[in-house]
């Protein structure tokens, strides 16, 4: 086995972070002090600058030191200055692949690749923080053993001279969607929703500064501003056109340059216009799926998926990406979910909620009206009239949930969907379902009601509920949910 | 479909022994703390309402005492059900919110007996059942029980689902 190190760079995107962390003493020594002479400023400089160096030369020895090789199919990762560490990962456990170019790593054709495993302790994740993009596509490659298996045979294999079946792969692997430009154009539009804000915001001032004189303490800016009708509408175009052109420059940079791919093995996400990203994940691994659209998406008639995986890394980034597209036109999704993932079947949502559990949602605390309520009069009571109109609103919202929330128990399947202003729709199999609850309260019980809790396999475990469905279905649920004994396969 | 079988298994009687010793030690130290904290409330001149809120605490804490000790721990006793299968465990326990769950053998990674010192008083011991991603507790079991039924678990959950990606890569190997 061949052991090879990151690239190079690596140091420098260590390094770079060194720098964005320390950014505040930065600032503090280097800006707002540059021309302090006293002993305690030239000391920090110093100590800092020494810091710098010193990190430098650790980071340095820590890549010198960092190197990883794939072996009887596992990889091998060997890191560590004085306690050596040596993890091996087998290839078999990685579940998602992702890939991350920013700018700057494309003009070196470096990537950053991250394999996450399905292992539950904290280090599943390999990141491989900079290396050849090449050499990235190649480890990819061999995850999957039917295809690394038509040319490896099992014999170990060293990155030298990437074997690369570019035609091979091609012809496996199916793009599924790519937005058209007219998807992108709707998609900015929902980037600047927020618009609709500034006129609230505006009004909302102005009450404000009929109370607490906010004008006093911008030294008249906003005196300016209003001063004329001419300056207003200049100020406000010019602010909607910087904010429109930002909108739709950042949405066609984000999902632009889209495409969701698919193979007999796996789901590809491939995004971005100058930062480049790129998922994968193995459509086994997919434990449920979930279809959200908000009320402005509702109205330009698209929808976004979300697969929900096994493991789901630092919230920030992945959890983005595993959603397929956030703005799929809804007439596409239900096919192409169909032909991505053919182990789920959607179909109607049929069983509605019994009568009862009207009476049920009407009698529960609302909570959030009374905590609101209390804040209102203490903060701005001259407003309590707010509390009435959100008590309605509470109220009506409720009824509107009631009659829009249905659930289905289909063959292997279970979906749970709320269609109010906003849609959900919840699918998974009774197989990747590794907890099923079933829980009552004093008052459920009255009404002969329960609440139904599915649990799947992913990190953070995600519940997903209905609240008040009669007895006699949660008891439906349980048995539908044993009788997965007889579609399981075991060893 | 089948009709489930709800859970049967009761949990010993000495549960609620073993609920309220624990609960009386819990309630003496948070009133011997709330009763601290207010000592030295009066005597160093804290705020009003703190002190208000510590009255407060000090009234509330035999009510809990009787709740938490003499009600709480019969009902606990008596609405604990548990049943384990070949395919499935199953807890119900509860009193204002009643849990059933449905755990799969095959999801089952460990089971462990537990005894503490209050429940070596007893000879009970806790059954603690840890899956993938959540762990379950059936409390108070006897010596007999406890061990019984960690020996049909774990016996039964050594078999282990196959998932349709393992299969593939046998039988591509």
């Amino acid at each position: 086995m061949t052991l090879k190190r990151m690239h190079p760079f690596k140091i420098m995107y260590s390094f770079m972070k060194t720098l964005k962390n320390s950014l505040f003493i930065l600032i503090y020594l280097f800006v707002l002090n540059f021309n302090d002479d006293s002993t305690f400023i030239k000391f920090a400089k110093i100590a800092f600058l020494m810091f710098l160096v010193f990190r430098f030369i650790y980071l340095v020895i820590e890549w010198w030191n960092t190197k990883y090789g794939i072996k009887d199919r596992s990889i091998h990762f060997y890191q560590g200055l004085f306690k050596k560490k040596n993890r091996s990962i087998p290839l078999k456990q990685v579940q998602n692949i992702q890939f991350n170019s920013p700018f700057f790593y494309r003009m070196f054709h470096l990537t950053s690749l991250s394999l996450e495993t399905s292992s539950t302790n904290e280090e599943a994740t390999l990141k491989f923080e900079a290396i050849n993009k090449k050499e990235a596509e190649s480890i990819e490659h061999q995850l999957d053993p039917y295809k690394s298996n038509a040319y490896l045979s099992g014999e170990e294999y060293d990155f030298q001279e990437p074997i690369r079946s570019e035609r091979g792969r091609e012809s496996n692997r199916n793009v599924q969607f790519t937005p058209t430009r007219k998807d992108v154009l709707k998609a900015s539009f929902l980037s600047f929703s927020f618009l609709a804000l500034i006129p609230i915001l505006v009004s909302t001032y102005h009450e404000f500064n009929n109370v607490i004189h906010l004008d006093d303490n911008l030294d008249g800016i906003w005196a300016f501003l209003t001063s004329s009708w001419l300056i207003i509408g200049t100020a406000v175009t010019l602010f909607v056109i910087i904010a429109i052109t930002f909108g739709m420059i950042r949405t066609f940079l984000k999902y632009g340059k889209y495409e969701i791919a698919s193979d007999p093995e796996r789901i590809y996400i491939h995004s971005g216009l100058l930062n480049e990203r790129s998922f994968s994940i193995r459509k086994e691994d997919v434990q449920a799926i979930q279809m959200t659209q908000t009320f402005l998406k509702r109205i330009l008639g698209l929808a976004e998926v979300k697969l929900i995986s096994a493991e789901n890394i630092n919230a920030d980034s992945s959890e983005e990406i595993s959603t397929l597209y956030p703005f799929l036109p809804i007439k596409r999704t239900y096919s192409l979910i169909q032909e991505l993932l053919p182990d789920f079947q959607i179909s109607q949502t049929t069983d509605h909620l019994p009568g009862s559990a009207l009476f049920m949602r009407m009698l529960r605390i609302p909570w959030f009206w009374i905590i609101s309520t209390v804040l209102l009069l203490w903060l701005i009571p001259q407003w309590w009239y707010l509390s009435l109109i959100l008590l309605v609103i509470t109220y009506l919202l409720r009824i509107l949930h009631y009659r829009n929330t249905r659930y289905v128990m289909n063959k292997e399947f279970i979906q749970f969907e709320l269609n109010g202003l906003n849609r959900t729709l919840f699918i998974t199999n009774r197989q990747k379902i590794v907890e099923a609850e079933v829980e009552q309260t004093l008052l459920q019980k009255k009404f002969g009601l329960a609440t139904i809790r599915t649990i799947n396999r992913t990190k953070p475990i995600h519940h997903e509920e209905m609240k008040d469905v009669s007895v006699e279905t949660s008891k439906i649920f349980l048995s539908w949910y044993q009788n997965r004994k007889y579609e399981i396969q075991t060893e | 479909m089948d009709s489930i079988s709800e859970p049967e298994n009761t949990i010993s009687k000495d549960a609620i022994k073993v609920w309220r010793l624990s609960h009386i030690i819990e309630e003496s130290i948070g009133l011997l703390i709330v009763i601290g904290l207010l000592t030295a409330g009066i005597l160093f001149n804290w705020y009003q309402w703190v002190i208000i809120i510590l009255w407060i605490l000090a009234a509330l804490t035999p009510l809990s005492a009787i709740w938490s000790i003499l009600i709480r721990p019969i009902y606990l006793q008596k609405q604990w059900r548990f049943g384990v299968n070949e395919e499935f465990i199953q807890l119900k326990h509860g009193i204002f919110k009643q849990k059933h769950s449905i755990i799969p053998m095959t999801k089952v990674q460990f089971v462990e007996a537990e005894q503490g010192p209050l429940l070596r008083k007893y000879k009970l011991y806790t059954l603690n059942i840890g899956t993938m991603r959540s762990s379950h507790s059936i409390p108070a079991l006897s010596k007999r029980e406890a061990f019984a039924l960690r020996s049909k678990i774990a016996q039964h959950a050594k078999i282990k689902e196959v998932t349709n990606d393992d299969i593939k890569t046998n039988a591509s190997l």
